[in-house]
């Protein structure tokens, strides 16, 4: 009885009208080589390549394979290795596509495989890929000295030096993973205005009553114990963030910890007095002060708060921020322990047992911490 | 306007490429200035012949901006012709002032480095602009404070970037195919 219904179901209809909707049907199954692979890595990619190679000794359809390929470079995580763009060229037939009279020189010979070389090079270029030497021979043994891929390649070669290290601030090529790295580089990164300042790594568990166990970068300078030490003991200390701050595409959070500006100095020396004239500056015998210059330059004092140090916690929580204040009274800031410190949290990143409604929350750093 | 009073160049840049089989490339915004005008409304130039270099002081968060002077000509091929540059913010609750003399800009139409690359005019200047567009998805903010221009009597170079003599018909005015680089 079954087989009977199969045999029905299986006849396919001869209508002609039908017959014109027949082509979307897909007799031919596409064979997608890039999708089956069970682990994307360079070698699979290189596999497939030679696969491709092997198969046809003309290499037909190889502008397109080209094509599929690029599009697949992110996913197999190849699109910033070198070896695998060179490959894809050595995919390209040696010596067809060179012109061979002025003619075939000046209109692009072969343009579609030369746009196919183009977009190659334009995807290395956007990856941040430099070609080399190599390189340049293997599309010169393509496409003659007068293609267009290699003025490219020209072009590429005289502007990617140039703009490659125009950065102040120097990142290495391949980002560390660690976010414990990743805050570090970022908190060089941001006080690198002050070049005394000293990044310390601490973990939480140095304080007993944290709650949260996770790592914490600080980076303060003397100037801004200093200053921290000058800051009037009644008015608080306001934390502000979470700040963004990019290294290259990572993102790092970072929060600042914010004091007072410094009242003007007011100066009300008379001076026609000539009864009391002091030594100036400058002569020696007078080797230098440890105390700030009165007039507020230092490059912590900004028109809306000095700011006093820098961090950045593994889990961006309230917890570690309190941890943070608490260790940096414990190096070297024995005022924080009298100073109170309002968090400006806007959303908090892994509170979720204090149900806490509005986003300032006041903790003085007399209160011991409830759990 | 920033919670610090200054202006803020901020948003989203999202680099997801719209499939309408167009489009290649996605991710990039920018801000302009408004053209100078002479009375009844004829187009103007500023003519900064005196100064030499761009002081901009801005707050960052760790982005690459480039700095566009458009210096749009009178024929149409040149009415795109930006000079570019890309600032390097630090990030951070530091303000950061960048000086930048006018030999270093690079020309580009279209966002497409030019061969032939010749010094800024500085009396032909349009517009000034920045934009974001470093290929990176996510938030990005920049607070600026000023933009000004100074002279830098201790700065002579001309041009920065060489122009070496090519064969001819190889090297090209307006079609040039490297785009600009943030990195």
């Amino acid at each position: 009885m079954a087989n009977f219904f199969r045999t029905i179901l299986r006849q396919r209809p001869t209508n002609l009208l039908i017959k014109r909707w027949e082509t979307t049907e897909k007799r031919v199954i596409v064979h997608d080589p890039f999708d089956n692979k069970p682990k994307k890595n360079k070698e699979s990619y290189l596999q497939v390549i030679k696969i491709f190679e092997g198969r046809d000794q003309r290499r037909r359809g190889h502008v397109e394979f080209i094509y599929a390929a690029l599009g697949r470079m992110k996913e197999f995580g190849v699109h910033r290795d070198l070896e695998v763009y060179k490959a894809l060229i050595e995919v390209l037939p040696k010596g067809k596509f060179i012109p061979t009279n002025i003619f075939q020189a000046e209109f692009m010979h072969y343009p579609k495989q030369q746009q196919c070389a183009v977009d190659l090079l334009e995807q290395m270029e956007n990856n941040g890929v430099m070609p080399d030497i190599e390189m340049e021979q293997m599309l010169l043994n393509t496409y003659g000295r007068r293609g267009i891929p290699l003025r490219k390649y020209w072009r590429m070669m005289y502007w990617m030096p140039k703009f490659k290290n125009l950065s102040p601030w120097f990142l290495p090529d391949k980002l560390p993973d660690d976010t414990l790295e990743l805050a570090k580089l970022a908190i060089q990164r941001i006080t690198s205005v002050d070049p005394d300042t000293k990044i310390s790594i601490w973990q939480t568990e140095e304080i007993e009553a944290a709650l949260d166990k996770t790592w914490v970068v600080s980076g303060q300078s003397r100037l801004q114990q200093l200053l921290l030490a000058k800051q009037p003991i009644d008015e608080p200390l306001v934390i502000k963030g979470p700040y963004n701050v990019y290294l290259r595409d990572q993102n790092v959070t970072y929060f600042t910890l914010l004091g007072k500006i410094r009242d003007e100095e007011k100066d009300n020396t008379d001076w026609d007095d000539v009864s009391k004239i002091e030594k100036p500056i400058g002569i020696p015998g007078f080797i230098g002060k440890t105390t700030l210059p009165s007039i507020k330059c230092t490059v912590h004092e900004q028109d809306d708060g000095t700011v006093l140090a820098i961090c950045a916690t593994g889990s961006s929580s309230r917890d570690s921020l309190l941890s943070w204040i608490r260790l940096l009274e414990k190096h070297d800031n024995p005022v924080l322990a009298n100073v109170p410190v309002i968090f400006t949290l806007i959303a908090p990143a892994t509170d979720i047992s204090l149900l806490e409604k509005h986003p300032t929350v006041q903790d003085d750093d007399n209160i011991d911490r409830a759990g | 306007m920033s919670p610090a009073g200054r202006a803020s160049f901020h948003g989203y840049l999202d680099t997801r490429i719209p499939k309408d089989g167009r489009i290649k490339k996605s991710g990039y915004c920018s801000m302009r200035s408004k053209r100078i005008r002479k009375s009844f409304k004829r187009d103007a130039t500023y003519d900064w012949n005196i100064y030499n270099t761009l002081v901009i002081k801005v707050r960052g968060d760790g982005r690459s901006y480039l700095l566009n002077i458009s210096c749009e000509g009178y024929y149409d091929i040149t009415w795109n012709d930006i000079y570019h540059y890309v600032l390097y913010t630090r990030g951070g609750p530091y303000w950061q002032i960048a000086k930048i003399p006018f030999s270093k800009f690079v020309l580009g139409s279209k966002g497409r480095l030019q061969d032939k690359q010749t010094r800024m005019q500085l009396d032909r200047v349009t517009n000034f602009g920045i934009a974001c567009g470093d290929r990176f998805d996510g938030v990005f903010n920049l607070e600026i404070e000023y933009v000004g221009l100074e002279y830098d009597p201790t700065h002579d170079e001309d041009f920065a970037y060489e122009m070496y003599k090519t064969e001819k018909f190889i090297t090209k005015k307006t079609m040039s195919s490297v785009s600009v680089q943030n990195q």
